[in-house]
């Protein structure tokens, strides 16, 4: 019953959250949670974003590392990959076994009149399953397929990003009620807001 | 025996509710796989347990979205090469790993993998489906030389030859390690991933968990150089795997692929049905874009020839012998002589095992997958968690029940088993 309840209780947030949030004056556009939709762009500038997939890290041997856990402030340590990915050359490997950086892909289309760089997350926020938010660090954007800071991306034209940031402690109940809302900007004022569906943390054993 | 027949009644009942299986496939069936979306959604809608598990949900929550999702992932390139001994000294030298003798996986082209009668002429023979066969062929290319996953601790292994043997890892005569591969991962970086047959070819044939791996002690050596205790790791012992995120350690059998198609049910919980060979596609795919940190996908043709090709595993064994009375009255009703001896699910509570996997809060169903007997001899140890050594020890405990089995029935069922 309490999972039902919460099941019931989580499908209402969902439904009635994106028209609680919506400001009528930035146009009244709403997301859809279960479906990594869009929002209206802010400041009336268009990027609109869309869901390609996400993970909310695995922080199982490194709980330092996960967000608010007191991480080492300073240039953040790079995410994903290297957490838990090759050592490179003549170095000795400091990633441990279940440490991965949280990440999120997501199409970007450039819907102004002209060319936008300086791509930038304005703001990351994981929505708990009780509906309460957590702020979460971003560590970076990247394009997903050259790995670089994204280049100038053409009016009309769409990139796949990686946004990479310092995901929530492990909560070993976690059973995957939690999403984020994520604002991100580029150039001078365009700027456009996502909606996740559900995520996850990175499974250790992923069968 | 009125355990027996309460075990087989429960196992008919799911049975009656089971879809058509993965063991044969049309052409119609890939072609919806490769370019329907919507079907790939309604399939793996239809195969999963309960929407509400954190397993499904994980899934359901990116893959066969309408707009986004795990469609819109680059695709991984297929590029690989064999990691060898001498990959090993590479990596011992300090030096990154080098792909120049890598090669793609050749994907033939589309009328002929498809089916498609227009396409390229059959042949004669009315008994082969050249599309099958070309997907079986490039489907076992794949089990062998595409990488399913990266792991920092596969990385850190490979680069140490000194533990292989202790980690069950197996050397064949010119240098290669079974199951592992070079391969640019989404980030570019060349590193080492284990492909299917790094886990299901023991003893170097296809579909057999492999027993002698050792994941637990593998992660175990890996985590102890970063100074963390992984004794939990280490108790997995060779052979077994939690595939869980659970607090507690539920360490699993690595499976044997024998006959999936005819299963009906995927992992040791059963929480996948196969309703089609499309089931086997999409749960590769998933595992691969989860094992590939939800960077990449795979090239979906890929996924499909690895489904026709692990659904064919087994199928090709020779007759069975006919089962003795004991077989009949006290096996069958699970283990299905119409499906390969094995069959759907059984009740967790109606097995004397450990019912701890099977109620799992990411991925259990309060059952147990009943397994195909065929060639079982050659796959000890038994029961989910390889809790049972031998046949011999599996029958003198009763199983299923408990139920005492008299000795000239055991004697009888062990010299069936040995020449299923």
């Amino acid at each position: 019953m309490k999972r039902l309840m919460t099941t019931l209780s989580l499908a209402l947030l969902s439904a009635l959250t994106p028209a609680c949030i919506a400001d009528p004056d930035d146009g009244g556009a709403t997301a859809d949670a279960g479906s990594g939709g869009t929002e209206a762009p802010v400041n009336g500038a268009a990027l609109t974003l869309t869901f390609v997939s996400g993970h909310l890290g695995n922080y199982w041997d490194c709980p330092g590392e996960a967000n608010g856990a007191g991480a080492a402030a300073g240039a953040p340590r790079e995410a994903a990959g290297d957490a838990a990915g090759a050592c490179p050359p003549g170095e000795e490997c400091v990633s441990i076994i279940n440490c991965e950086a949280a990440m999120v892909m997501l199409e970007v289309e450039n819907e102004t009149d002209g060319a936008l760089s300086d791509f930038r997350i304005e703001r990351i926020v994981l929505v708990n399953d009780d509906g309460t938010t957590e702020d979460l660090e971003g560590l970076g954007i990247v394009d997903a397929e050259t790995q670089a800071p994204p280049a100038a991306l053409p009016a009309g034209a769409s990139r796949t990003l990686r946004v990479d940031f310092r995901g929530p402690a492990r909560d070993p109940n976690d059973d995957g009620n939690r999403f984020l809302r994520l604002e991100l900007r580029a150039g001078e004022s365009a700027a456009g807001t996502l909606e996740t569906p559900p995520l996850f943390s990175l499974p250790a054993v992923a069968t | 025996m009125a355990r027996a027949l309460h075990l087989a009644l429960r196992a008919a009942l799911l049975s009656a509710c089971a879809p058509p299986t993965g063991d044969a496939a049309t052409p119609e069936e890939a072609a919806r796989y490769l370019e329907d979306r919507a079907f790939r959604r309604e399939t793996l809608e239809a195969a999963l347990w309960r929407p509400d598990l954190p397993y499904s949900r994980s899934l359901l929550s990116s893959y066969g979205l309408p707009d986004g999702g795990w469609d819109r992932l680059p695709v991984q390139a297929s590029r690989t090469a064999p990691f060898t001994r001498a990959d090993a000294d590479v990596l011992a030298r300090g030096e990154a790993l080098a792909l120049d003798d890598a090669r793609e996986i050749a994907v033939p082209s589309a009328p002929e993998v498809t089916g498609d009668p227009a396409g390229p002429a059959r042949e004669p023979d009315p008994g082969a489906d050249p599309a099958e066969a070309t997907w079986r062929a490039l489907g076992a290319t794949v089990f062998d030389r595409l990488p399913m996953r990266g792991d920092a601790w596969l990385d850190w292994l490979a680069a140490r030859p000194a533990l292989w043997n202790d980690a069950g890892l197996s050397v064949d005569a010119v240098g290669r390690v079974r199951g592992l591969v070079r391969f640019a991962d989404a980030r570019g970086r060349v590193r080492v991933g284990l492909t299917c047959a790094g886990c299901h070819a023991g003893d170097g044939v296809p579909g057999r968990g492999d027993r002698r791996l050792n994941l637990g002690r593998a992660r175990a050596l890996y985590a102890a150089a970063r100074g963390l205790d992984a004794t939990a790791l280490d108790a997995w012992g060779p052979g077994r795997v939690d595939v869980t995120d659970t607090d507690s350690d539920d360490p699993t059998a690595i499976p044997d692929l024998f006959h999936v198609g005819t299963a009906g049910w995927l992992n040791h919980s059963g929480v996948v049905r196969v309703v089609g060979r499309a089931t086997l596609a999409i749960r590769f795919e998933t595992q691969f874009v989860q094992g590939h940190l939800m960077q990449t996908r795979p090239e979906r043709r890929l996924m499909w020839a690895l489904a026709s090709y692990v659904a064919s595993l087994g199928i090709e064994a020779p007759p069975a012998p006919a089962p003795p009375p004991a077989f009949t009255a006290r096996c069958a009703g699970c283990h299905d002589p119409a499906r390969a001896y094995g069959g759907d699910l059984v009740a967790a509570e109606d097995l004397g095992v450990d019912a701890a996997v099977a109620r799992d809060p990411e991925r259990g169903t309060g059952h147990y997958k009943i397994p195909s007997l065929r060639g079982v001899s050659d796959n000890a140890p038994y029961l989910h968690d390889g809790a049972a050594p031998t046949l011999d020890a599996l029958l003198a405990a009763g199983h299923p029940s408990g139920e005492a089995i008299p000795p000239a029935e055991r004697a009888a069922l062990l010299a069936f088993l040995n020449a299923l």
